[in-house]
C-alpha cells in the first residue's frame, strides 16, 4: 500500500477492506479454542462417564476442577504466542462472554460440589448453550446459535431421562453441538475464503 | 458545499491505518504491516505522523525478549475519522 491521495469512492473502498479484512482475520482463529476446549470436555466427560459407570463412584467429577487447570493455562499460552495480534470489539466480547461462563461454571461447580446440592450438569450445560448462542449471534454464524439455543432448552428435558453417570452422555452432546463441531464448521469455512 | 477532508487521513496508509484501529481496540505494528501490505519503513512514518498529531497512541512493550510496537486509536483520532467519514459522504452525495 503506497501513501499517495485518491478519490472519496476509494476512501470509502479503503476504509470498507480494513474493516472487512481484521474481521476475517479475526474468524480465521475463531475455531480453534472452540475446538479446542471442546475436545477438552468430550474427552473428560467420556473419562468421567467411563470412570463413574464402573466404580459408582460420582467423585470422578472432580476431573472437571483438572480439566480446567490444564485446558485454561494452554488456551493463556497459545493465546500469548499468537503474533500478528489485535483485539477488536468482536474478539473482547467473546473473551468476555467466554471468560464469564467460566467463572460462572466453576462458581456452579464449586457450590454443587460443596455446599448445596445443586444439578450442576444441567445448569453448566443450560449456561454453556446461553454463551453458544451469544457467540453465535456475536459471528452471525445461525449454526452455533441454533446449537446453542437448543442444548440451553434441551438440558432440563434430558437430565430427566439421563440419571447416574449417564448425565455424562448430555455434557459430550453438549460440547459437541456448542463447541467442538461449530469450531469446526468455523475453521474450515474461513480456509475456503 | 463540500467539507475539508483532513490531509491526514487523505491518504491510501494512513487511512488504512486509522480504519484498522478503530475497527479494533488495538493493534500491534506487524498485524498493521500484514493487514496494509506496506514497508516497515513506510509504515513506521505514517505511524509517526498520526501520533505525533495525536489520532494514535504508540506503546513500545517487551513480550519475553522480543519488542512489541502497540497502536491503539485515540479519542482525537476517532474524532477526526468521523469528521472524515462525514466529508466524504458529502462527496458522495453531490
Amino acid at each position: 500500500m503506497e501513501n499517495k491521495e485518491f478519490t472519496p469512492e476509494k476512501s470509502l473502498q479503503i476504509i470498507s477492506e480494513a474493516i472487512m479484512k481484521s474481521r476475517r482475520d479475526f474468524e480465521k482463529s475463531a475455531g480453534t479454542p472452540l475446538i479446542i476446549w471442546g475436545s477438552a470436555v468430550v474427552l473428560t466427560a467420556l473419562i468421567v462417564w467411563f470412570l463413574w459407570s464402573k466404580t459408582g463412584n460420582p467423585a470422578w467429577n472432580y476431573l472437571w476442577f483438572a480439566m480446567t487447570a490444564i485446558v485454561g493455562p494452554i488456551m493463556l499460552i497459545l493465546n500469548k504466542k499468537c503474533t500478528n495480534k489485535s483485539e477488536g470489539i468482536i474478539s473482547q466480547t467473546l473473551g468476555q462472554i467466554w471468560n464469564s461462563f467460566g467463572g460462572i461454571a466453576i462458581a456452579i461447580a464449586i457450590i454443587g460440589s460443596l455446599l448445596i446440592p445443586i444439578d450442576i450438569t444441567m445448569v453448566i450445560v443450560i449456561i454453556l448453550g446461553y454463551a453458544a448462542a451469544l457467540t453465535g449471534l456475536v459471528l452471525r454464524n445461525w449454526v452455533i446459535t441454533i446449537g446453542g439455543f437448543v442444548m440451553a432448552i434441551l438440558a432440563p428435558v434430558a437430565v430427566t431421562y439421563l440419571v447416574g453417570s449417564n448425565v455424562m452422555l448430555l455434557m459430550v452432546g453438549a460440547a459437541l453441538i456448542t463447541l467442538l463441531i461449530p469450531g469446526i464448521i468455523l475453521n474450515i469455512t474461513n480456509r475456503k475464503r | 458545499m463540500f467539507k475539508r477532508l483532513d490531509p491526514l487521513l487523505h491518504s491510501e496508509l494512513r487511512l488504512a491505518i486509522v480504519s484498522i484501529l478503530v475497527n479494533l481496540n488495538e493493534a500491534d505494528f506487524v498485524y498493521i504491516k500484514k493487514t496494509t501490505q506496506a514497508t516497515s519503513g513506510n509504515l513506521s512514518v505514517q505511524i509517526d505522523k498520526l501520533a505525533e498529531a495525536g489520532y494514535i497512541a504508540v506503546e513500545k512493550v517487551f513480550e519475553g525478549k522480543k519488542p512489541k510496537t502497540i497502536c491503539r486509536i485515540t479519542e482525537e483520532g476517532l474524532n477526526a475519522f468521523e469528521e472524515y467519514v462525514d466529508a466524504i459522504k458529502s462527496y458522495l452525495q453531490k
